[in-house]
């Protein structure tokens, strides 16, 4: 590995901001290069850069499968999550937890807690015209609807994220994300024993009981899958929300277009997961010797799966790095393709639009406060860690009906 | 136009379901597709053709 020689040798795309990033791969772009060994943590990763490569890559679990990579990255803390399984078992266990998050259920959801949730959070804005809309909502709001949809106390939340973040820091702190995870199972274990008791109608319940084709999911499938849907699900929405919000408050037109025409939202939150999905580059592992975009890449090798540049691919989407509302379909890989595409691709959906939604029709005015920095950073994890804002006033709560997805 | 869907390469995305609600449905326990139309109208051709190009795994099909 050590004779290979890097692209921007500079930059170290697991561990640097890279707020640049797509210049970055524009300029590779340009260059017509379709996979380049890049710098990412402490060796040389693959990355993917064109849009028909990384289509085909994602579809084809068999000649690249998911599971080699979550094997080595979060297998040791996590368990075996569905991303760390392949074939039939994975079919099984996908299905067995599907049902939870279909558009009809997340429809319901929107109404009866995704809207009021958010709702909630703004009320407590009232008394400030100045906050960090991070911490104070996005990203408040997707950990809680996390909480809400599982069934788990709310009271608890704080406790919970803490073991969440625990599991997460492994490799880097082995003994604490393993403790992390054995509090969190003791946690879990007599919620899952009441919900098997008493179901009600909430996804640890919906988990407890659900049965396919004579299979169950097992205490330890249950918990695998609570341990992946915090990060999974709560992390990368929290994530693309800031980056979202910070290129609406960026822009005067964008932002009043929005305000203005209800309508253009729905393809406004699909242009933010273009543009600002959050995870751009996505690492994963060969399992055998392959050959993509014809470059040889040896048995065992990291790779980055390029879904930002591929969703900024100049032969699949006009002038790319415009942020635009009119690319009707968008077809982003912000959710991936093939048989892990992302479960819960309309949850995140109606959190943006909601959340866009609320945000602009509650607080009048409201606008990036004058002097404050605020960037997108981050490559594996791409988002906006801090966003102060300021509003002249805060509506009261209002209704939101979901729209139909924009493709 | 004969719209087919292949429920052992179904992955539960819901993606048909979004795009073409009068012509695809989920199960309720394990959100596979079922078709609600075999044959629909002309009018909602485009959005078959959308629903058949959002299927994350080519579960769906149609046929002219």
């Amino acid at each position: 590995m050590t004779d290979i020689a890097p692209v921007m040798p500079e930059v170290n795309f697991g561990t640097d901001p890279v707020e640049d990033l797509h210049e970055r791969m524009a300029q590779l772009h340009a260059e017509g290069r379709r996979v380049v060994p890049v710098r990412y943590i402490d060796g040389i990763a693959w990355l993917i850069l064109k849009y028909d490569d990384l289509s085909e890559a994602f579809s084809d679990d068999v000649k690249l499968p998911s599971a080699p990579g979550y094997e080595r990255i979060s297998m040791p803390s996590m368990g075996r999550t569905m991303q760390a399984m392949k074939g039939e078992e994975h079919r099984i266990n996908r299905a067995l937890v599907a049902g939870a998050f279909q558009p009809a259920v997340i429809r319901k959801a929107a109404t009866e807690m995704l809207v009021p949730f958010a709702n909630r959070l703004i009320d407590g804005f009232a008394d400030r015209r100045q906050l960090d809309l991070v911490p104070e909502y996005t990203h408040r709001y997707p950990f809680g609807v996390i909480s809400n949809l599982l069934g788990i106390p709310i009271d608890d939340e704080k406790q919970v994220m803490d073991w969440v973040y625990g599991v997460l820091r492994f490799p880097w702190e082995p003994d604490k994300a393993l403790q992390a995870r054995r509090d969190l199972d003791v946690y879990l274990t007599p919620i899952l024993e009441e919900r098997r008791v008493n179901p009600k109608e909430d996804v640890i319940s919906r988990l407890v009981t659900a049965e396919l084709e004579g299979h169950k999911l097992t205490n330890e499938e249950i918990f695998a899958f609570l341990r992946l849907i915090y990060p999974a699900g709560a992390e990368t929405t929290f994530l693309t929300m800031g980056s979202m919000m910070l290129e609406v408050l960026s822009d005067r037109a964008l932002y009043q277009r929005l305000k203005g025409h209800p309508e253009d939202r729905v393809v406004a939150v699909e242009e933010a997961l273009r543009r600002h999905g959050a995870t751009p580059l996505l690492p994963r592992f060969t399992e055998n010797a392959v050959n993509i975009g014809g470059v040889d890449i040896p048995a065992n090798s990291q790779l980055l799966y390029g879904i930002a540049p591929a969703s900024h691919d100049p032969e699949e989407f006009e002038d790319p790095r415009t942020f635009s509302l009119e690319r009707r379909p968008n077809r982003h890989l912000a959710f991936g393709k093939g048989v892990h595409f992302c479960l819960g691709s309309h949850l995140a959906r109606e959190e943006l639009r909601v959340s866009l939604t609320l945000l602009l029709d509650r607080l009048p005015g409201l606008r990036r406060a004058e002097g404050e920095d605020a960037a997108i950073v981050g490559a594996p994890l791409r988002g906006v860690h801090k966003l102060i804002v300021e509003y002249d006033d805060v509506l009261p709560a209002i209704g939101y009906e979901s729209q139909r997805i924009a493709l | 136009m004969r719209v087919t869907a292949d429920r052992k390469k179904c992955c539960s995305s819901g993606m048909c379901v979004a795009t073409a609600p009068d012509v695809f449905a989920q199960r309720e326990s394990d959100g596979l597709v079922t078709v609600l139309n075999e044959h629909p109208p002309e009018s909602l051709r485009a959005q078959v053709r959308r629903a058949v190009e959002s299927c994350p795994v080519g579960a769906i099909g149609a046929e002219e």
